[in-house]
């Protein structure tokens, strides 16, 4: 099963130990090619993991 | 592209500075700020017991979660990655097991000098401990 597959059926699909190897490595492919080709929007997506980091902290600070 | 773009910082409520160097040193300092970010949740969550959690705690914390997973996604996607980003975090709802491998794999780049590893880290470790949430059946599929 190639990464196009897995992407097509979404959700719950089950995959195997390689299909989780090369979708990941895409995962991975597609951060690097993105802080090269548009930095900004980069920039954006990194700020925006701290964001919901700082905010999943915060709930977890007041359980 | 520009409006796309836009869009996110509007939802996300993130603002990006403009030129190349304050972009170049913002990333630096926002991955940065990634580390230490990851080393409090992991501490947040080694100090919290979900067994001893009133439901409605139970309930807050599973729902920041979501809610962390939506936000990334949403700007993820904008941001072209939505293909592969929104369908792993996806995917990894379903399973611990590959949500375990999906790390180890990751962190295996960051031998290779990614640098961009941390981030990939981060919303994998999103994916990752909803996963553990869900195993433990202490939170609801929703």
């Amino acid at each position: 099963m190639d990464v196009k597959t897995i992407l097509d059926k979404g959700e719950g699909v089950e995959l195997s130990q390689d299909e989780m190897l090369e979708l990941t490595t895409t995962f991975m492919s597609e951060l690097e090619a993105l802080k090269e080709s548009n930095p900004a929007q980069y920039l954006t997506l990194v700020k925006q993991v701290n964001k919901s980091l700082k905010e999943l902290n915060s709930t977890l600070r007041k359980v | 592209m520009s409006e796309d773009i836009n869009k996110a910082k509007d939802e996300s409520g993130v603002e990006t500075p403009e030129s190349p160097e304050e972009i170049e040193a913002a990333v630096e300092e926002a991955e940065a700020e990634l580390g230490d970010q990851m080393e409090e949740l992991e501490g947040n969550l080694q100090s919290i017991n979900i067994d001893e959690l009133p439901k409605e705690d139970r309930e807050s914390v599973w729902a920041a979660f979501m809610q962390a997973k939506d936000d990334i996604n949403a700007v993820a996607g904008t941001a072209m990655l939505g293909g592969v980003s929104l369908t792993l975090l996806g995917i990894l709802q379903g399973g611990i097991d590959k949500s375990e491998a999906a790390i180890q794999t990751l962190q295996g780049f960051s031998a290779g000098g990614v640098a961009s590893t941390a981030v990939g880290v981060a919303i994998l470790a999103i994916g990752h401990t909803m996963n553990k949430f869900k195993r433990d059946q202490k939170f609801s599929n929703t």
